[in-house]
């Protein structure tokens, strides 16, 4: 189910509306029924992949906590991890892994099927995952309570695309009922529906332009494929943090705080800031459970360098199963690489342009240069193939004329709705999963009715999928 | 909660009345033509697709076939043109101004004998959805469209592609193919115009075809309004049509012609058989003939319908 629906409003409205009136009587199995359904409008049978890995987790936390023995604990690790690396290596990437050894042995190319990728794979196995590890770690108590551990999985706001939360945070929640808050409910309402204006308004018009750059891209003169990128850079940013404010928002409703996902990541003065701001949840995971085994920063530099680009390669390959997200991955990890090998090198250059002590001109200066480097490899993760990444590339910086050009109105229309968009967030509060417009009461319905007209009058006349349900 | 009831509840009702008042404007273009025609209420409407309003590059004169009738009429011409549409719209947009108490003198519509064809009455393009929900719905409910089909509750895709690529196409009752099989023809120019040629226009047509009944729908209504409907067949490229099948090719279209007269006659419409008098001269197309006309086929059109439609 599709948040940017009537079906969704609907079951939302319904779900939450039984879930206060039943004051905490079967919340839990309420929240999971609810669950189960949500994921069942796309697939029914797919929901049978999920409950096994429900399962698989939920018994090897209880073998964990109950067995002191190492080899049992490893075992159970293991086995977890196992089921769902399996489920995720078997539906994502068997067919990208096949393609490649087919390069090599082309006979293999024969066994290879093409499987439905499941809705949210990539999120729900990952936080499934971090449960099972921080049992093993003893940083958590295993969930005794099947119902509870299944809601945690399958708690529907954020199942499909995250944000990908701990057990440690998100658990102990959803075991409590919490009432009705008149304030607590406002506000996610509001953070829903902001959410669904950056989808439905900016994410999916700006995608227009996007599609048929990149369709094409050796059609498209230098300057509109430039401009397509930088709307690509504010589609997926809509259309991801859009889809994580409309989880956050629904949760809170409920009662349920999810991490912020994202936090203005365009501001950002470095790639390394940038991966602090952007999709907080995946960053932060590939953080503790990748990065920090691989040795982290306890090692030497060169060590810790590797570790960073490795960690990095893997979260490109976690979006997708082609080589773009690999590359994407690959240079975004050499970036914040050269970022901190880079660091003396950095403060000699802003010396001799002297901005050493203009704070304000040099943090500008930093900003645009990282927006340019995240837009280089936005062209990656966009482009369907390698080759076409580079004739994008190729394009923008030879400047070329083509046989096509986005027209003069429909610039001016891309570029309002980036303008709107940046007006809004600066109306807004510094905390980003808290909308909220200071000033008069008027002034605040003012603003929200106007969302809302927005919303009703200027989305898409058609389902645009949210980008991270590829994922 | 009541308080907090109160405030959302009061929220869309302050959302769905603003609404209500932005919301007819912004989708479809449809209810801006109709609110100028309410406006303008003209004598005379002109119904037409593409054959009406397109002009040649190299034309001179460059107005559509309405102007020219408006000339010679010295009246105003209301028009409800764009490509691709015919009575399955029009019908819609009609009754709304009839509704509206918009009483014409005349109504004239054109009737294109290719949008009998797969070609045409299949294309997903060309179905009009957006226009016909939004004018079949009760005009309080019309500003709610938008988002309706934004969020997903009205689809406004009816025929998948791969419907229409599998649509048959006939000649006279027989079936030669798919539409997909149209799609991209090879051969000679000679074979590939012959081709496309039968795809538009050697079907029979059957008296129960849908758009035929939504001309039927059309007289019924103007008929019930007592406005006077003329229907015109558009002219044909009939020497390549010739050249291509011979006599049958003519044949057809009379057949075809014959079919919709008694199917809209007996409703009170008139229909004035243009199809075959124009040279090839007077079309303008790039690869396949179709009805578009160079100026000197608009003029003979409004000519004829000037001089059926009687003195101003």
């Amino acid at each position: 189910m599709s948040f940017a629906s009537l079906h969704f409003l609907a079951f939302f409205a319904i779900v939450s509306g039984l879930y206060f009136a039943l004051r905490g009587r079967g919340h839990v199995s309420l929240l999971l029924i609810a669950s189960l359904y949500f994921y069942m409008v796309w697939r029914p049978v797919y929901v049978l992949l999920l409950l096994v890995s429900v399962s698989c987790d939920y018994a090897a936390g209880l073998v964990m906590a109950r067995s002191s023995r190492l080899l049992v604990r490893r075992s159970a690790l293991a086995a977890s991890l196992g089921v769902n690396l399996g489920i995720l290596v078997a539906f994502k990437y068997s067919g990208f892994f096949l393609a490649q050894a087919a390069l090599v042995f082309p006979q293999v190319y024969s066994v290879y099927f093409r499987l439905v990728l499941p809705l949210g794979i990539s999120f729900y196995t990952f936080q499934a995952m971090g449960y099972a590890i921080d049992v093993y770690r003893g940083a958590l108590q295993a969930e005794r309570s099947f119902r509870c551990y299944a809601l945690f999985v399958l708690f529907f706001p954020q199942l499909v695309a995250g944000p990908i939360e701990r057990a440690g945070h998100l658990l102990p929640q959803l075991r409590d009922y919490h009432p009705f808050d008149a304030a607590r409910v406002t506000s996610g309402l509001r953070l829903v529906l902001w959410g669904l204006v950056k989808k439905m308004v900016v994410a999916d018009n700006l995608a227009g332009f996007v599609d048929r750059a990149y369709a094409a891209p050796d059609h498209f003169s230098g300057p509109s494929l430039l401009l397509a990128t930088v709307f690509f850079a504010y589609q997926i940013f809509c259309d991801f943090s859009g889809y994580s404010d409309i989880a956050v928002g629904a949760a809170r409703v409920l009662g349920v705080d999810l991490m912020a996902n994202f936090d203005r990541p365009y501001s950002a003065a470095s790639i390394g800031e940038f991966w602090r701001r952007w999709h907080v949840s995946l960053s932060t995971w590939f953080r503790d459970y990748v990065y920090v085994p691989l040795g982290g920063n306890r090692c030497g530099v060169r060590r810790q360098y590797e570790n960073i680009f490795v960690t990095f390669c893997v979260s490109g390959l976690w979006h997708g199963a082609n080589w773009t997200f690999v590359v994407w991955g690959a240079y975004h990890g050499a970036l914040v690489v050269a970022e901190y090998a880079t660091v003396a090198w950095q403060r000699r250059l802003y010396a001799a342009c002297g901005l050493e002590g203009s704070d304000r001109l040099r943090h500008a200066l930093q900003v645009v240069v990282t927006f340019v480097l995240v837009n280089v490899g936005w062209v990656c993760f966009r482009a369907p193939t390698l080759g076409a990444a580079w004739s994008v590339l190729g394009g923008i910086v030879s400047g070329r004329a083509g046989l096509r050009a986005f027209t003069a109105p429909e610039v001016a229309a891309g570029l309002a709705l980036v303008a709107a968009l940046e007006l809004g967030q600066s109306l807004m509060g510094p905390d980003p999963r808290e909308i909220s417009v200071p000033g008069h009461s008027v002034l605040r319905w003012g603003f929200y009715l106007l969302l809302g007209l927005a919303l009703l009058n200027l989305g898409v006349e058609k389902t645009v999928p949210f980008i991270y349900f590829e994922f | 909660m009541r308080g907090f009831l109160a405030r959302l509840a009061l929220f869309f009702a302050v959302l769905a009345l603003l609404q209500g008042l932005v919301g007819p404007w912004s989708f479809p273009e449809v209810a801006r033509q109709l609110e100028e025609l309410a406006a303008l209420r003209p004598p005379f409407l002109l119904l037409g697709d593409s054959s009406v309003l397109r002009s040649d590059p190299a034309d001179v004169d460059r107005r559509s076939t309405a102007q020219m009738l408006a000339e010679r009429r010295n009246a105003t011409v209301g028009t409800l043109m764009g490509g691709a549409q015919t009575g399955d719209l029009w019908s819609y947009e009609v009754r709304d101004l009839v509704r509206r108490g918009v009483r014409f003198e005349v109504v004239v519509a054109v009737i294109n004998l290719r949008s009998f064809s797969p070609s045409w009455d299949l294309e997903p393009r060309y179905q009009f959805v957006a226009e016909r929900t939004f004018l079949g719905l009760p005009p309080y409910l019309r500003p709610f469209l938008k988002p309706l089909v934004v969020f997903g509750a009205v689809d406004l895709q009816p025929v998948a592609g791969t419907d229409f690529g599998d649509a048959a196409v006939y000649d006279g009752t027989t079936q030669v193919g798919r539409a997909l099989d149209y799609a991209g023809l090879t051969g000679s120019p000679a074979e590939r115009e012959r081709s496309m040629l039968l795809y538009f226009y050697m079907g029979t047509l059957r008296a129960d075809h849908r758009k035929l009944r939504s001309l039927a729908t059309l007289a019924d209504l103007l008929r019930e309004a007592r406005v006077r409907l003329l229907f015109y067949v558009s002219p044909i490229d009939v020497e390549r049509g010739k050249a291509a099948f011979g006599t049958r090719f003519r044949d057809r279209l009379e057949e075809n012609i014959g079919t919709i007269e008694r199917e809209l006659v007996p409703r009170g419409a008139e229909v004035l058989n243009l199809c075959c008098g124009l040279p090839d001269s007077h079309f303008s197309y790039v690869e396949y003939p179709n009805e578009h006309l160079k100026a000197a086929g608009r003029r003979a059109v409004a000519d004829a319908l000037a001089a059926e439609l009687g003195s101003p």
